[in-house]
């Protein structure tokens, strides 16, 4: 079974959700995939021992430039301007790459070999509670994150117990992120901030046609409209989290929610049973 | 005319908060709202719209049935995984990256490539200025194109007003559209707290910022949440000789100005909103110097 | 020699366009007659969701510009520049004409390096190092111990 945790407003306690959900579940074959390659954070919670840390690259390409006629059939293919061709130069910017190997097709001359651009690294190890862990890490410059996310869910088990942390907001990285997850839980925080992006996240959701449910972090801010708007839209809320000053010190200091309040694991791990029915 | 650009890295460290109230402090400003993606600020400064435009970016290619005959060229080509066939070709909007390599090798010339909508952006008055904000639609790519236009809007709207700052909210994280948010920026002001995943995605924000030769300055929000994180954080940017512009207490009365629909600075006169109202002098003498 | 601005609009009248890759038009100038030689429309790539400046830049270079009058130039447009032996003039403003003038007068100077770094300078590595600026380093100790003590 593979549950998404997601949510439109980053620091919402996605990875505080996720990391707990991993803790609590009972299965012997539990994995996390931390896909928030921006930002990854789950690892500071689980402590995983690395096994094995693995560079990302793209496929990009590279001009032989004695077999290049100058003839410019690269440069109209590619949409994303990696290309530029004018008199007797021609250039590749290879970070533009999007690495959708129009060139190499459509080239005469067979003028390109193959160069690649590292984008990230995949981090696989255990973590607490012999948890299978698995971490992409965007590189600091590189702009496209969803090959990295692509990269980290291809390592997801068959079966057992899979959660993967998503990264915040509703464009790509998030849709490849959830997208064929069993569930996904949206986690959010009754403020007009949450709320707003909530509705924005549940958008995605319903393009996507698969079911999801919410929990409310920090549950007692006083904004009652969340809950509101959740009983409104039938969106079960799975679980109401207060605040506690206890938890968010803990937080600060890279403790797990379960092992600061103990009996979150009962309440994470009756969750887990309700949403395997 | 010089540019102020709010970033986190982190999601949720009280960046929108704390850009709406910035905006109450600099007289004669743009906004700009760069969180394309989930954009909040127009929460915190009610904007009234004044002109609405569509979004339009790159292309989605689409399979005409009517002319695919299912060979399964486009599928075999695709590196994105879009294409799935059945009796004729399927093409998945979401995984589409609109390189056009199935329509320009399909050799029934069965696969159009439709201009696509991913957005809509906006010029809208309030209270605090001019503001130039976007939504970008569900799932759509590219984000980081809507940020540059947005950029290059407020940066017109500025020019033309005689503005005297441009005050723009981030997106989160460190990729495409944060990217894309650093050019013309002239000082970045990175917003943490003090919590470990906050530190992390400091340094990388910083990393980046280095990276672009953009000067930058921390304020750490929610500090007393924390005091000997906080102290970590504070050596981390004495070490490396960031400026550290404001240290701003937990304050219920933030979450409560949210609940109000108004920034921090119009909605109390607490300990936090007199952190930031101090935090102003010393970014306006980084940006003057 | 042929010179190429960044422009507005089509005719010598028009104002410099500040970004050079989100130009609508090219200008091609001959500078002996300071006639518009060719009008290039970029109307098309001024909208390209990726690299703007890597096409402009080469629609310039493929006219046989040998200099370039605009406001900012990226890394990757400056690179196509650079590999075209195309010497750059940034932060020109003003009308095309006056620019020309400045020209003629010896009154700009061309460019090293490339005025923004928009997207990339990815291969350029972190060429400032560590380091927020002298002035405020004061200010920044001062605040910071003060709070801890």
């Amino acid at each position: 079974m593979k549950i998404a945790v997601a949510s439109g407003k980053g620091g919402t306690g996605k990875t505080t959700i996720a990391v707990s959900l991993a803790l609590a579940a009972s299965t012997a074959k539990v994995q996390l995939l931390d896909c928030d390659v921006e930002a990854p954070n789950c690892h500071i919670f689980l402590k995983p021992v690395v096994d094995e840390e693995e560079v990302v690259s793209l496929d990009v390409p590279a001009v032989i430039e004695q077999k290049c006629t100058y003839c410019k059939k690269c440069k109209e293919l590619c949409q994303f301007n990696a290309i530029a061709v004018f008199g007797k130069t021609i250039m590749v910017f290879k970070e533009m790459c999007h690495s959708c190997g129009g060139c190499f097709l459509v080239c005469p001359e067979e003028a390109f070999s193959r160069d690649s651009r590292e984008i990230g690294t995949v981090v696989t190890g255990k973590g607490k509670g012999s948890i299978k862990f698995v971490q992409g890490r965007l590189r600091v410059g590189e702009a496209l994150a969803t090959p990295l996310i692509k990269a980290v869910r291809s390592r997801a088990l068959e079966d057992g117990l899979v959660i993967l942390d998503a990264p915040p907001g509703t464009s790509c990285p998030v849709i490849n992120t959830v997208r064929g997850a069993d569930y996904t839980l949206l986690v959010t925080e009754p403020t007009p901030f949450g709320l707003h992006d909530l509705k924005l996240a549940a958008g995605v959701l319903w393009k996507l046609e698969q079911p999801f449910g919410v929990i409310l972090n920090r549950s007692d801010l006083g904004y009652g409209e969340v809950e509101k708007w959740c009983n409104k839209n039938n969106v079960p809320v799975h679980l109401k989290i207060p605040f506690d000053r206890k938890v968010a010190e803990g937080y600060a200091k890279g403790q797990p929610l379960v092992e600061i309040v103990p009996n979150y694991r009962d309440r994470f791990a009756f969750l887990l049973k309700e949403l395997s029915k | 005319m010089k540019e102020i650009l709010v970033l986190s890295g982190k999601g949720g460290t009280g960046k929108t908060t704390i850009t709406a109230s910035l905006a109450l402090l600099a007289q004669n400003s743009v906004l700009a709202d760069c969180d394309v993606d989930a954009s909040d600020l127009h929460l915190l400064v009610s904007p009234n719209v004044q002109e609405s435009h569509d979004f339009w970016s790159g292309v989605t290619a689409k399979v005409d049935p009517k002319k695919c005959t299912g060979c399964g060229t486009c599928a075999e080509l695709c590196r994105f995984e879009a294409v799935s066939m059945g009796e004729k070709a399927y093409i998945d909007h979401f995984s589409c990256e609109g390189c056009t390599v199935c329509a320009h090798f399909c050799p029934e010339d069965a696969i159009e490539l439709e201009p696509n909508l991913s957005g809509e952006w906006y010029i809208s008055e309030t209270k605090y200025g001019a503001m130039v904000h976007a939504r970008l639609h569900v799932g759509e790519e590219n984000s980081g194109k809507l940020v540059s236009l947005v950029k290059r809007e407020s940066r017109e709207l500025a020019e033309e007003i005689g503005a005297k700052w441009i005050i723009v909210d981030g997106p989160p994280g460190i990729g495409c559209p944060v990217i894309s948010s650093f050019s013309g920026a002239d000082l970045v002001l990175a917003v943490t707290e003090p919590t470990s995943s906050g530190l992390q995605d400091l340094k990388r924000l910083i990393k980046l910022a280095y990276h672009f030769k953009t000067d930058v300055c921390v304020c750490i929000n929610k500090w007393d949440l924390n005091e000997s994180f906080c102290n970590e954080i504070e050596v981390y940017l004495e070490d490396n000789e960031i400026p550290l512009v404001a240290k701003i207490p937990f304050d219920k009365a933030a979450v409560d100005s949210l609940v109000a629909g108004k920034p921090l600075l119009e909605y109390t006169t607490g300990l936090a909103a007199d952190a930031i109202r101090k935090m102003w002098p010393r970014i306006e003498a980084m940006l003057l110097s | 020699m042929k010179i190429a601005v960044s422009a507005t609009g089509s005719g010598l009248k028009a104002d410099v366009e500040p970004r050079f890759g989100r130009a609508k038009y090219f200008l091609i100038i001959d500078m002996q007659s300071e006639r518009v030689l060719k009008v290039i429309d970029n109307s098309e790539g001024m909208n390209a969701p990726h690299g703007a400046g890597i096409n402009a830049a080469s629609l310039v270079a493929e006219a046989g510009a040998e200099a370039v009058l605009t406001g900012r130039v990226g890394p990757k447009a400056f690179a196509v520049f650079d590999a075209a032996g195309i010497k750059v003039y940034s932060g020109v403003s003003g009308t095309v004409k006056d620019a020309l003038e400045k020209f003629k007068k010896g009154d700009l100077d061309f460019d090293k390096g490339p005025t923004s770094d928009g997207h990339a300078g990815f291969g350029a590595g972190f060429g400032r190092g560590r380091g927020g600026g002298g002035g405020m380093g004061r200010g920044r100790r001062g605040l910071g111990r003060g709070r801890r003590q």
